[in-house]
């Protein structure tokens, strides 16, 4: 049970890394820096408990919330740069943060144990959740309840008139601003959520695993990150859900393929992009499940409604 | 019938893909399981599936020899490898796998440093106390060499190099015999923690310590850069006489390959402890001739050949410095098993575990495949529960290792 627990709490941890990048990409952004996010939680939250003593809730808020306002820092001269100049500042931003941390030494001995943040060595011995007796299932549970309240506050967005703005940013900002929308408080306002959301699932991990160096936190966690909401869809936050289930299930499942994986892993990606550009639960899908539970009457019928595709264009 | 949607497929696709083969072993079915995680893909996959194939080779000759015996009967031993990839997250993962799944008695690996820190800190710290929820999982590690990895749990011993200890002897052994190189130059990958480790905390010490060689450049990239124009130049303009290059052969064979092109001829070149393996002599011969690496393992004696040509043999699987632990510790824990009393069953897993444990804190001194091995105690106030054992310098010679240097006790093998 121990293995499905571990499973369970890693797409816990990822998901929560998807989200933040899918408030990025329904603002109109893609952003590769939130494993930046991700360790400025991770090492602030890990500070806290195995240095500071700190209890572990009030140090994954403590994560979250200077991560989030890193990415409300971050979230300003981002709006001057679009598309791929914008993936590559963002990615520009992580690697700052993965250096800094590269090259942070501040360490104290407790008991028998060199603890905190030691440079390239990493930082070792964040056992709040052992030395406390928390079991696997537990610590799972912590991870699940704080998905839930994001999925919550993500629920309540997309319903709401902010939500509303964010996808409006997103199809056209020109338009947005003319109607006017507050384009720059929108996005600053998505980076520093996503910020806040990447650092959060940072704190979790750092606790998960009981380690963190600078390298769990390059690259490949950026594109991880991106793949989620890419392949689970945009048009609905279930979409880096369903991706990180997908690709960290596909990842155990598949363990006995060995470099397989990772062909497995790019067909998966090339044909979700063929017939799903917008990832598998995109807009059309979410607007076809939302009239499931319409009333029949109230349902869209005609050609062109919403959930119903348009007819053909006829070209003169 | 209905036809299911995509979503479905992927659904029950993953459903499956996680359920574990069915669990049958333990006494009744006449087997005793032993695991392994390693990095059997990606980067460092050479050296996983080495010490897979030495491992799997120490279990088949116990088997061919009739098994082991538990509670008087003969028993098979079975090994349960994992990969991790040389990923954190994913040797997470495969530590529970090891301990809850495939329940085996103890666990080879991991390969690399950065999976090892992590999973080493999520076994049990404090032994036999309930509340530490630690994983109560024994690991006897063949490859992580990152200095101090023993110290993150007692559950852990470990079979590797003692790197300190061997750039001291090899700064050491330079002083006194060629006296006449006097600067030194280094290069060491920065997102690599052995490697990184070995900088900081072996040969940077050693150098400091004797006090005798000016080092007049520290260049680093990743392990696996594949372009180091920028370091190369840097190592030519310092023109030292001693190079330490501690590299992997991913990133050494590029290296070399721009100092040939750069024209950087350093008198000595000295390599990481990983390096002395097949590895480098498939992927840069040529360009690694002169090459010099400090290891425990060359095969300079009939029982290393015979080792070496039948694992490569069965399982194309390079003996190393890395994988011949793997070979050694499962036969150490073998005679343990005999001794230790298990009972073998799924009930009983975490004391047989246990008892495996206590007596491995005891060995001392084994023999290893080339020399005595002394197992430390748990009370060593520098590394406990890592080993002492013989250190070789090996060179390339006409895309040969061949020994540069042995202790004379060896030689006479």
């Amino acid at each position: 049970m121990d293995y499905y627990i571990a499973i369970a709490s890693i797409i816990g941890i990822h998901t929560l890394l998807g989200l933040s990048v899918y408030l990025v990409a329904i603002s109109g952004q893609m952003s590769f820096g939130q494993q930046g996010f991700f360790a400025i939680g991770a090492y602030l939250a890990g500070m806290s408990t195995a240095l500071w003593g700190i209890g572990l809730l009030p140090a994954l808020a403590l994560g979250a919330v200077v991560a989030g306002l890193m990415g409300f820092v971050v979230g300003f001269p981002a709006l001057r740069v679009r598309g791929l100049y914008l993936a590559i500042a963002t990615y520009g931003f992580g690697e700052i943060v993965r250096l800094a941390f590269l090259n942070v030494r501040y360490t104290r001995t407790i008991g028998d144990r060199v603890v905190g943040p030691n440079g390239a060595e990493g930082f070792r011995h964040v056992r709040y959740v052992f030395d406390r007796g928390f079991t696997g299932a537990q610590y799972l549970a912590i991870i699940l309840a704080a998905l839930v309240v994001v999925i919550v506050l993500y629920y309540l967005l997309e319903r709401s008139k902010l939500g509303a703005k964010v996808r409006a940013v997103e199809e056209d900002e020109t338009a947005a601003a003319t109607v006017g929308i507050n384009v720059t408080q929108v996005k600053v306002l998505a980076f520093a959520a996503a910020g806040a959301v990447a650092g959060l699932g940072g704190g979790l991990f750092v606790h998960y695993s009981t380690y963190i160096d600078h390298d769990m936190v390059a690259l490949p966690l950026a594109i991880a990150a991106v793949t989620y909401p890419l392949l689970g869809g945009l048009g609905s936050f279930v979409g880096p859900i369903l991706g990180a289930v997908v690709l960290v299930g596909l990842t155990e499942g598949l363990r006995a393929l060995h470099e397989l994986r990772e062909f497995v892993y790019g067909a998966l990606i090339i044909l979700t992009m063929i017939f799903r550009p917008r990832g598998i639960v995109d807009e059309a899908l979410v607007l076809r499940v939302k009239t499931w539970f319409q009333p029949r009457a109230a349902r869209p019928s005609g050609p062109g409604a919403v959930g119903v595709p348009a007819e053909p264009m006829v070209r003169p | 019938m209905r036809r299911m949607t995509g979503l479905q497929v992927i659904a029950l696709a993953v459903a499956l893909l996680l359920v574990p083969a069915w669990a049958v072993a333990f006494q009744n079915e006449g087997t005793l399981r032993i695991g392994g995680m390693w990095a059997l893909s990606g980067g460092a996959a050479f050296f996983g599936k080495a010490a897979l194939g030495l491992g799997t080779l120490a279990v088949d000759e116990i088997n061919e020899a009739g098994g082991v015996t538990v509670g008087g009967k003969k028993v098979k031993l079975t090994m349960h490898p994992q990969d991790d990839a040389c990923n954190a997250e994913q040797g997470l993962a495969a530590v529970r796998r090891l301990a809850t799944v495939d329940k085996v008695l103890f666990s080879l690996g991991p390969t690399c440093s950065s999976v090892a820190e992590p999973v080493f800190g999520t076994l049990q710290k404090k032994l036999g106390d309930a509340g530490d929820t630690g994983l109560q999982l024994l690991f006897f590690t063949d490859t992580a060499t990152k200095f101090g990895l023993a110290k993150l749990s007692p559950w852990v011993f470990r079979n590797t190099p003692d790197e300190p200890a061997m750039y001291d002897f090899i700064v050491k052994y330079l002083k006194e015999n060629r006296p006449e190189l006097k600067t030194v130059m280094v290069s060491y990958e920065s997102d690599f923690a052995h490697s990184a480790a070995t900088w900081k905390g072996a040969l940077e010490p050693a150098l400091k310590k004797h006090g005798y060689h000016q080092v007049v450049e520290v260049v680093d990239w990743k392990w696996l850069d594949t372009e180091m124009g920028a370091q190369v130049t840097k190592l030519r303009r310092a023109n030292a006489d001693v190079y330490f290059a501690l590299a992997h052969t991913t990133s050494m064979c590029p290296s070399l390959k721009e100092m040939k092109s750069q024209r950087v001829k350093p008198k000595l070149i000295f390599g990481i402890t990983s390096l002395a393996g097949t590895e480098v002599l498939l992927n840069c011969p040529d360009l690694a001739e002169g090459v010099v690496s400090p290891t425990n393992f060359a095969p300079i004696n009939a029982r290393a050949k015979q080792i070496a040509d039948k694992s490569w043999e069965k399982y194309k699987a390079d003996s190393n410095i890395h994988s011949v632990p793997a070979y050694e510790n499962v036969h150490l824990i073998k005679g343990l098993i005999e001794k230790a009393g298990l009972t073998n069953t799924e009930d009983t897993l975490l004391q047989d575990r246990r008892k495996v444990r206590d007596l491995l804190a005891k060995v001392g001194t084994f023999q290893g495949v080339i020399g005595k091995i002394t197992l430390n105690p748990e009370d060593h106030p520098v590394k406990p529960r890592d080993v002492d054992k013989d250190m070789l310098l090996v060179q390339v010679k006409s895309a040969k290792w061949t020994v540069f240097w042995a202790p004379p006790h060896l030689k006479q093998n």
